[in-house]
């Protein structure tokens, strides 16, 4: 799942215009969940679900996304470009956010 | 996406005794100002499905955000492994429950013309009522946002079910702080009350207009103001603050989960128990409370729950009588008694439970101004600010906003910071007054919470004005 997302973000990095930069999260969970009452089961399950959360910025003007993946490449990056898509629209109306703040220097 | 996990679900519907799919895509978008400053633009789309598998009385969900069919079938796969370890081991026989074969769409309410906002003239509209606020040094901050949300969700079962149903929400609110010293004030718009199925004309016509500058003066007039007397007095409470009211000591009572015991480590049990419907005096013959998924415009309306069970308005409280309870077709065949059409999710990651929905206080035939003339000594609350309750869902304590004296009949001066508390098993036999349909408003929360894995849902609460006898009303700290 790490290299899925790698992957992802490159992509996402290889779609931006001249002055453009990015943010992204990845989200995941495999869970599964079994609830009781009085030592019988009920309501036993799983949640299986992957989610991308990408801000898009320009300058001082930025806006967020968030949505879910569903870990197929083509289908994830089809759902990428429609939010890039939205996400240069919105940024292009907004005004400069005068309390951005992003850090530049990598610490992993 | 909807069209085509219809083929998708019959091609890979597994041979079980019962098997359902719950297809969501739930779209939102918030525009925040705070003081004056656009907050960071966030959008959301959360697309995915739950598949519930019945089999041998055992019972097993996968949700699962992968639609393709290796996604679909691994997630019925897990469905099924859950329902086979649980058969023979779990609370009821699921397979002896009736369960959905309803065919139906619903959609919101939209108004005949709609308004035509751009993103540019919303964020106008917001900074402006954060800026005409700002009407003195006092108000040191505010905070105006648009939430707006668009579901589509597509209920299929081997039994023959498909149910579409699409729900708009418009969620305008504001919220004003005013300070002097160690005082502090707010005033908000309905305590984020403002939750209705419908358009942009909600934004546009249900408060936000002029709310900046109005809500503004009310945070300063309560800083001026005396604290609310102490004292058994009467209370007229009013619809924002009926809401929490309504939602704390009557809803989550009434749910049916809870009274069975299945939410006792975590939201909580219930004061209420099984052979109370039908004849367990809750309240004065003057309550009566309604599950009403019908009004079009209510936050939690909808043509058939989670599990595809038709919803329809039903009283749940009549002329101060217990009726029934809020719980969906499993809880009622567990527990032998009729409910409501309440098993609902918050999305498609999480399994259906029983929720409130709309859960209203019916109007009555007193005019506000004969409540209020009633009153020899008393307070009007308005907007919930604060709530404590047992984990029974019986002692409470709840604080508002904004007061007024009522003395011989007469509206007099504001109080600041009001709070009574209560126990709800009397509480409500101490109502002695119910507004006419002109007091009634129609409110909501986006946020009730319970349950492991934790959900949050949306509910409607719409009340008159009520009047309480003789409640245990108090201050702040002097």
């Amino acid at each position: 799942m790490q290299e899925y997302f790698y992957a992802l973000a490159d992509f996402i990095q290889a779609q931006l215009a001249e002055g453009e930069r990015f943010k992204c999260w990845f989200s995941g969970e495999q869970s599964d969940f079994v609830r009781f009452n009085k030592g019988l089961i009920r309501q036993p399950g799983s949640v299986e679900q992957t989610s991308l959360s990408l801000n898009l910025i320009n300058g001082q003007s930025h806006a967020s996304s968030d949505f879910s993946l569903s870990t197929n490449s083509e289908v994830d990056r089809a759902y990428v470009l429609a939010m890039l898509q939205a996400l240069r629209a919105q940024v292009a109306a907004l005004p400069a956010d005068p309390h951005f703040l992003m850090a530049t220097e990598v610490h992993s | 996406m909807f069209d085509s996990i219809r083929s998708q679900f019959k091609r890979l519907a597994p041979a079980v005794d019962f098997c359902s799919l719950r297809l969501v895509r739930d779209r939102q978008q918030q525009i925040n100002v705070r003081q004056g400053v656009l907050q960071p633009f966030s959008t959301s789309i959360d697309t995915g499905a739950m598949v519930t598998v019945i089999h041998r009385g055992g019972y097993g969900y996968a949700a699962t955000s992968d639609l393709s069919d290796a996604g679909l079938a691994s997630a019925i796969a897990r469905a099924k492994t859950w329902a086979e370890h649980s058969a023979g081991r779990a609370v009821t026989d699921y397979s002896a429950i009736a369960m959905s074969d309803a065919v139906g769409r619903y959609a919101s309410p939209k108004s005949s013309n709609p308004p035509q906002l751009s993103q540019s003239d919303i964020i106008a509209i917001l900074m402006r009522e954060s800026q005409e606020a700002q009407i003195d040094d006092r108000i040191v901050d505010s905070y105006a946002s648009l939430w707006t949300t668009d579901t589509e969700q597509l209920y299929l079962s081997t039994a023959g079910a498909d149910v579409f149903q699409e729900i708009s929400l418009v969620m305008p609110d504001f919220h004003v702080s005013a300070n002097d010293g160690d005082d502090t004030q707010g005033r908000s718009l309905g305590g984020r009350g403002i939750c209705l199925q419908g358009d942009l004309s909600i934004f546009l016509e249900r408060g936000m207009m002029g709310c900046g500058k109005k809500l503004a003066g009310e945070a300063l007039e309560l800083l001026a103001a005396p604290n609310c007397p102490s004292g058994k007095m009467d209370l007229l409470l009013m619809p924002s603050q009926m809401m929490l009211q309504i939602h704390e000591s009557i809803g989550h009572p009434l749910e049916l989960d809870r009274i069975l015991g299945d939410e006792r480590n975590y939201a909580g049990t219930s004061f209420v128990t099984l052979d109370m419907f039908g004849k367990y005096q809750y309240g004065s013959e003057l309550l009566n409370v309604s599950f009403d998924p019908s009004r079009p415009e209510q936050m939690a309306s909808y043509g058939w729950d989670d599990d595809g069970t038709p919803a329809e308005k039903q009283f749940v409280i009549k002329d101060g009588i217990l009726q029934r309870p809020l719980g969906g077709a499993i809880s009622q065949a567990r527990a032998g008694i009729a409910g409501v059409a309440a098993a609902r999710s918050c999305s498609w990651n999480r399994p259906p439970l029983d929720r409130m929905s709309n859960l209203n206080v019916e109007a009555g035939n007193s005019t506000l101004a004969e409540m209020i003339a009633s009153v020899e000594r008393g307070v009007l609350m308005d907007t919930n600010i604060s709530w404590s309750i047992d984990d029974s869902r019986n002692k409470f304590q709840f604080g508002c906003e904004f007061g007024r004296l009522i003395e011989n009949g007469e509206l007099k001066g504001v109080v600041k910071n009001p709070n009574y508390r209560g126990i709800s098993a009397t509480f409500w036999r101490s109502l002695k007054g119910v507004g006419d349909a002109a007091t009634l408003e129609v409110l909501g929360t986006p946020f009730c919470g319970k349950a492991e894995p934790s959900q949050v849902i949306r509910v409607g609460h719409a009340s008159p004005a009520c009047l309480f006898d003789q409640v245990e009303v108090f201050g702040g700290h002097e």
